[in-house]
């Protein structure tokens, strides 16, 4: 339609711009360049904005609206609602880098160490006749709590660590004996009937047994300056220095080397497996963490066990977050990094509404969770009908397959919600796996193709490796990881993987997936991330309402 | 009787069947702010790069993406993107039936409006990184972290009705 | 050959069209100029000589080799042309080719093809002369619209998007423009480089047309597994089954 636009609404600005007049008469709709209108708020606009630049060293831009305008924004980008959460917030803010939340979360991981007590007890009565009581133990955590920080119990004229800056720091101890549970002050043990369901607390007190272990976590500022592979050894010093003190022992007399060896190595449980020399880096690393570790670390089993959904998709967000953003697009590579990859799975419920439907199909059918036989015949069943599902979505809803504009985040997504649903609905986490790899298969043939190149390498061998148990091939996919073979590469995946491993044992209402010492540790309250409800944390830390630890502006003069 | 929901504003999202020419949201901007009871406005789509961003051809400027001059409500602007998605907050309940007439004078093909939470309300760390403490929170949600200046356009207050226009 | 390849399963017009893309039994619908193609794949001006990365084969002399001895080098192989490349976004909304079934073809009926398989993108990287032919071929083909298809070599960002209201598929950097006239022409190369003259690549598919020559299941046009509630699998899922079947229970080995 022909549209001719009056002299009266351009040509001043074209005068001011240009200082001659544009012939606007057109037959066609044609826009000739005539520059921005030049108008006192933009150019209050660019004042305020270079106010502003000086002081944060970056170009600013402070729209002041006047109460009488609309405003009217564009955008290439729509914002992110962090799923099953109120949270809106920009991509940038999903970027590690820019989001303290997302630090926090691998920094708790790598400054915690879990120690068994036991051995240490038996070195102090066998082999030096002390007694070691409920009393004793309260003073020796007493102790212990103010010198992990970073404090000296032993000797004299020795510097300390400011509490102000390790605040972060604490012990809990935790067993599963709870007549010696009962004897422990409150304020230095995680009880493990306080934190979990009965039931679930019941399975962990039964696999734990009459142990006691110590969840150790040094503070955020150390594992930054340094790195992982401290915190073992942090806590190794802090501990034998503790028992020193706590049990009236000679500084250094040779019983002294038996506590430290059972401190640093045979009663320690890191959180990670070691890499092979080329991804090597020190303890603690993120890529040794199974995806079992990941699923106990998460603690949302324990607050909605009755959604196994739900648990699952927090794992999801937790492993991608972790394993792509983290890992995989920094650790292993660098710069602006993996995050849209990782942010389909957790934001705007979109892998929330096929995992849903996908749950709600099989209960239907199977008459609720972890009901259905573990064979190959439900995984075929139940990821072909989630994944014709998710496709159809994609194929209705025109804006979700533009949210969702990347094939290797619609395969993500989709396979997903299928390895979710398989595993759920037998609580095995092998068959969540096959519907995973079949999900990608049937999504391949559908629309002709798949995600990045070479996305599904693992996807197409991975079938095979399901049911294999031979070495470098087969593993239960609980003590699998981001290094095991054909993971290791690339992005999409591994987070997913710990959501299946999770949404197995959440279908069997199991209080683990695989390590009881891991789940009982992050339980922690002491912890600065709250591992019970992932994707509400990473939204808060986009919306800068999150503290993290290891805040250094204490020591450091004021802007 | 005024009940509640007669009154809190609402935000919908306006997704036509195809992506928009520059005439065509001409058009559905004027035709939506004709009808009135509108608080605020974001337009969505792919970027119209002004040069090739990058490959062999880096730097070569795309004349296709200059020029386009839209004029809506009095207020001239450049687009920036491709038009794709339009969300807005309208003041009530009572501008919508006008909405979606709107809606369907301005475009020859099907479209879809949705009801939702569109726009953020609390300030995130890319609000604080590009405006320090946000004074008018209508700003929140309605341009790119990233954007330049001039992303943004205030349609005037005063309503400008289709027979106002000179054609 | 006693053996007739069945290249895919499937008796809807997906299956049938699949069958006639890998094959390369597909029917010519245009004839873009020699010349034309090359000035849109940007890799050398018509008509200039081709770049080399050594000397021709045959005078270079080669290695006594028996699989050398069996296999004819290509033309752009023999000639010591440089490894170039075309690349490919066909749009979800009906194109007619699809990124894996562009690399079957590819793999199959062209060679010395190395082709590469993305959801946005399809890349073909061949020697220089080689890959102007398999283009040419494409282009002149059914499996190619010239509406939702086109020849990208950066900026590919569009496969997913809603069509423009005149049916085309978005391109940022708008390599492609709808004429007056209803045909399409390519205004700029696969990299985003004016071109020194439109090239008229003729009209799009009608809707009609391009739902009946395309490969990619959709629930709007032939779908893969019928609808919810509804499902009816076509036999591109009862081979996908059956072979993840076999891949996961060979790897367990009972036995």
């Amino acid at each position: 339609m022909a549209v001719k636009h009056t002299k009266k609404l351009f040509v001043k600005a074209l005068n001011k711009k240009f200082g001659k007049d544009f012939d606007l008469a057109s037959q066609k709709t044609e826009y000739k360049r005539l520059g921005p209108e030049q108008n006192v708020r933009k150019r209050e606009f660019m004042e305020y904005a270079k106010k502003l630049e000086g002081k944060r060293g970056m170009t600013g831009y402070n729209p002041y609206v006047h109460a009488g305008g609309i405003p009217l924004g564009q955008r290439q980008l729509v914002p992110y609602k962090l799923s099953s959460t109120e949270y809106v917030v920009e991509g940038d803010d999903l970027h590690f880098v820019n989001n303290p939340a997302m630090q926090q979360f691998w920094d708790d991981i790598r400054r915690t160490i879990v120690v068994g007590l036991d051995m240490a007890h038996e070195v102090l009565q066998k082999r030096l006749g002390k007694e070691v009581t409920p009393e004793t133990i309260n003073n020796y955590l007493e102790i212990l709590n103010h010198a992990m920080p970073g404090a000296a119990v032993v000797q004299e004229h020795m510097v300390e660590t400011h509490p102000g800056l390790v605040d972060d720091c604490n012990v809990r101890v935790f067993s599963g004996d709870d007549a010696l549970a009962d004897e422990i002050d409150d304020q230095y043990k995680i009880d493990i009937n306080k934190m979990f369901p009965e039931d679930q607390a019941e399975s962990i007190k039964a696999a734990i047994g009459k142990t006691t272990w110590q969840a150790v976590h040094i503070p955020t500022i150390v594992v930054r300056t340094c790195d992982g592979g401290t915190t073992s050894r942090w806590s190794a010093m802090q501990l034998s220095m503790t028992f020193i003190d706590a049990y009236n022992m000679c500084a250094g007399e040779a019983a002294v080397a038996d506590l430290a060896y059972a401190a640093k190595h045979a009663a320690v449980l890191q959180m990670s497996d070691m890499l092979p020399a080329r991804r090597a880096r020190g303890p603690n690393n993120p890529g040794g963490i199974s995806f079992g570790y990941m699923a106990d670390m998460v603690q949302t089993s324990r607050v909605k066990p009755q959604d196994p959904v739900y648990v699952s998709l927090n794992v999801v967000a937790a492993g991608s977050m972790f394993y792509d953003q983290i890992w995989l697009g920094s650790y292993m590579s660098g710069g602006v990094g993996f995050t849209q990859y990782a942010t389909a799975a957790y934001t705007n419920d979109v892998l929330d509404d096929f995992s849903y439907y996908g749950v709600d199909f099989a209960s239907d059918k199977f008459g609720g969770f972890a009901k259905a036989p573990a064979t190959l015949d439900i995984a075929k069943e139940l990821a072909t009908e989630v994944t014709l599902y998710g496709i159809e979505q994609y194929e209705s809803f025109p804006t979700l397959l533009e949210d969702h504009f990347g094939g290797s985040q619609r395969a993500a997504v989709l396979a997903a919600a299928s390895g979710i649903t398989s595993a759920i609905a037998t609580g095995h986490s092998q068959i969540g796996l096959a519907g995973w790899y079949l999900s990608m298969l049937l999504h391949k043939e559908s629309w002709g193709r798949l995600g990045f190149f070479g996305y599904d390498l693992q996807d197409q061998c991975g079938p095979t490796n399901v049911f294999s148990y031979q070495s470098d091939e087969g593993n239960p996919l609980e003590l699998r990881g981001a290094n095991y073979p054909n993971y290791a590469m690339n992005v999409g995946h591994q987070g997913e993987y710990a959501g299946i491993t999770s949404a197995a044992h959440a279908g069997r209402m199991d209080a683990f997936a695989v390590n009881p010492l891991i789940k009982v540790t992050f339980a922690n309250p002491g912890l600065v991330f709250d591992w019970t409800n992932i994707r509400d944390c990473f939204g808060k830390g986009g919306a800068r309402e999150f503290r993290a630890a290891g805040e250094r502006s204490l020591v450091m003069p004021a802007v | 009787m005024v009940t509640a929901s007669d009154t809190a504003s609402l935000q919908v999202e306006i997704t036509p069947q195809r992506y928009l020419t520059p005439a065509t949201a001409q058009k559905l901007l004027n035709e939506i702010y004709s009808n009135g009871g509108v608080a605020r406005i974001m337009i969505h789509g792919p970027n119209l790069p002004r040069t090739i961003p990058y490959g062999p051809g880096k730097g070569t400027p795309i004349d296709e993406n200059k020029d386009l001059l839209i004029e809506v409500a009095g207020q001239a602007f450049e687009l920036s993107v491709k038009v794709g998605r339009v969300r807005l907050e309208l003041e009530s309940e009572e501008y919508m039936p006008g909405l979606k007439a709107a809606c369907e004078r301005a475009l020859p093909f099907s479209f879809q409006i949705k009801r939702g939470k569109f726009f953020h309300t609390r300030p995130t760390l890319s609000d604080y990184a590009k405006y320090g403490d946000v004074e008018d929170k209508r700003i929140l949600g309605l341009i790119d972290p990233k954007a330049k200046k001039d992303k943004l356009a205030i349609l005037s207050e005063e309503k400008v009705t289709i027979e106002d226009e000179e054609r | 050959m006693a053996y007739t390849p069945q290249f895919y399963p499937g008796s809807t017009s997906v299956g049938i069209n699949r069958r006639k893309h890998m094959s390369g039994n597909v029917e010519k619908l245009r004839d873009i100029p020699e010349a034309d193609v090359v000035a849109i794949m940007g890799h050398r001006a018509p008509g200039a000589d081709y770049s080399s990365t050594h000397p021709p084969l045959k005078e270079m002399g080669e290695p006594d080799c028996p699989v050398r001895q069996v296999v004819e080098p290509t033309a752009g192989a023999a000639a010591g042309d440089r490894i170039r490349y075309s690349q490919w976004t066909d749009s979800m909304y009906f194109a007619p080719s699809i990124p894996y079934f562009r690399s079957y073809w590819g793999a199959i009926n062209c060679k010395g093809c190395d082709p590469g398989t993305l959801s946005g993108r399809q890349i073909i990287e061949a020697r220089e002369r080689d890959i102007e032919d398999y283009t040419k071929t494409q282009y002149d083909s059914e499996m190619t619209d010239v509406a939702l298809c086109s020849m990208r070599g950066c900026t590919v960002h569009g496969h997913s998007l809603r069509l423009e209201e005149n049916g085309m598929q978005f391109d940022m950097l708008a390599r492609t423009e709808m004429g007056n006239d209803g045909n399409v022409y390519q205004v700029k190369d696969q990299v985003g480089i004016p071109l020194d003259k439109k090239i008229n690549l003729g009209k799009p598919m009608s809707e009609a047309e391009a739902k009946k020559r395309t490969t990619i299941f959709r629930f709007d046009g032939v779908p893969m597994g019928g609808k919810v509630g509804a499902r009816k699998f076509d036999e591109a899922i009862e081979m996908t089954h059956h072979m993840w079947e076999r891949r996961s229970k060979w790897g367990y080995r009972p036995e």
